[in-house]
């Protein structure tokens, strides 16, 4: 009797002890843990500002950037890391837009429901987002940020799960079908460093794609990225998108 | 029971099991994370230094008119209203240009055909109205030959007439 009675006490004292335990355990942890970088890494953070910019109104629809796309990144077939995408508005505003092949092989004649009362190329490529949600949904931190603000792909790490294909809301990236991993425009960043020009943006005849870094001013993009109308694509997603468009309609998706 | 244990035995136990999960963990963690992560963030730091290092295909169409070869169609074109248009775009890329003529002259070819000219030049609402475009049907005599673009045009300056 005596022995049981000790044993209850001492059973609610654990339950105590326990719950004390853990809530002290759980404070401790909240406590905000340092990241990977130390304070010296912070320092390699890059002071470029790096923009893509896309003039609408300058785009014919040629395809090269594509074509000249594919050949410098080995991009396979049916898939792409930039692509043109046509807009036909019609009198009764209704859009019709394609983009067959991505746009590589160029534009044939298309007949839509009515007469064209506006019509429009817009190229598309990787907004490399600052706020991304490529990166946030990778479990295995394959795809990151460069510390210039470039999204990339580690293929080492990628284990193919697809979850960046479908948080990207701009179909920006795809799986390979060669190394089956996740794959996108690097904004070719092996060009960047190399102080080359993207291969899309030396493909332009047009000049209607541009890239450059803002804090630069002596850069032709801070130029026009400072005097001209630019707009985003889906800047309600919050994604905070580093390529911007020029003479962008609002039918543009 | 011979002998009586000591009462703390069971405790002891529990931390030496702890003691070798702890360590277990500690090893399994520095077998998985890469050597470079967290170099620059929160990714493997040596992924950066490779895709810097992938091979350029595409040059700078400089290269075309240094290497003496076509700098007479490189001044040319510098002149003409194609100045924008790189060598590579029709050409190909450079990167394979050379090797693929070394090893049989007769494989590189020069594409000639109108198609070419018309992914740009072909009518199309969608494009710029100040761009120079044609509608194939009436930019020749009716009911006569369609000659390539070139025997008017040439590529690298072309004009009107």
């Amino acid at each position: 009797m005596e022995f049981e009675k000790m044993n209850q006490q001492s059973r609610r004292d654990f339950l105590k002890k326990f719950i004390q335990g853990s809530t002290a355990l759980s404070v401790v942890l909240m406590y905000p843990v340092p990241s990977f970088s130390t304070e010296k890494d912070k320092k390699k953070k890059a002071n470029t500002n790096y923009v893509y910019l896309v003039d609408i109104g300058k785009c014919i629809g040629c395809g090269k950037c594509v074509k000249a796309c594919r050949t410098e990144n080995n991009v396979p077939a049916d898939f792409f890391r930039t692509w043109v995408e046509r807009y036909l508005i019609s009198f009764q505003h209704e859009v019709f837009t394609d983009s067959p092949k991505g746009g590589e092989e160029g534009f044939q004649p298309k007949k839509i429901k009515g007469e064209v009362e506006k019509g429009f190329y817009v190229p598309k490529l990787c907004n490399h987002c600052s706020n991304t949600p490529c990166v946030q949904v990778c479990p295995v931190s394959a795809s990151y940020k460069s510390p210039e603000n470039f999204i990339l792909v580690d293929k080492e790490r990628c284990i193919g799960c697809g979850y960046c294909v479908q948080a990207c809301p701009y179909g920006s990236r795809y799986i390979s079908p060669n190394s089956h991993t996740a794959d996108k425009c690097t904004w070719c960043y092996h060009r960047i460093t190399k102080g080359l020009q993207n291969a899309c943006v030396q493909a332009c005849p047009r000049e209607a794609r541009l890239f450059g870094d803002l804090n630069n001013s002596k850069s032709k993009v801070s130029k026009v990225f400072h005097r001209e109308n630019l707009m985003v694509l889906k800047p309600h997603l919050m994604t905070n998108p580093q390529t911007y468009y020029k003479d962008m309609a609002a039918e543009v998706i | 029971m011979s002998k009586m244990e000591s009462p703390t035995s069971h405790v002891k136990r529990v931390f030496i099991l702890l003691l070798i999960i702890i360590i277990a963990g500690v090893i399994v963690r520095s077998m998985l994370i890469p050597e470079s992560f967290g170099k620059y963030g929160h990714y493997r730091g040596n992924a950066l230094q490779e895709e810097a290092a992938r091979e350029v295909t595409f040059s700078e169409q400089e290269k075309c008119s240094s290497s003496e070869c076509h700098e007479m169609n490189f001044l040319i074109k510098d002149k003409g209203k194609h100045k924008p248009v790189v060598c590579e775009n029709c050409h190909g890329a450079f990167a394979f240009h050379p090797e693929e003529k070394r090893a049989d002259p007769n494989k590189f070819t020069i594409n000639r055909d109108r198609s070419l000219c018309l992914t740009c030049h072909r009518k199309e609402p969608a494009r710029p109205k100040d761009f120079p475009m044609i509608v194939e049907l009436e930019h020749y005599v009716e009911g006569g030959e369609k000659p390539p673009c070139i025997s008017c045009h040439d590529p690298h300056s072309p004009s009107m007439g």
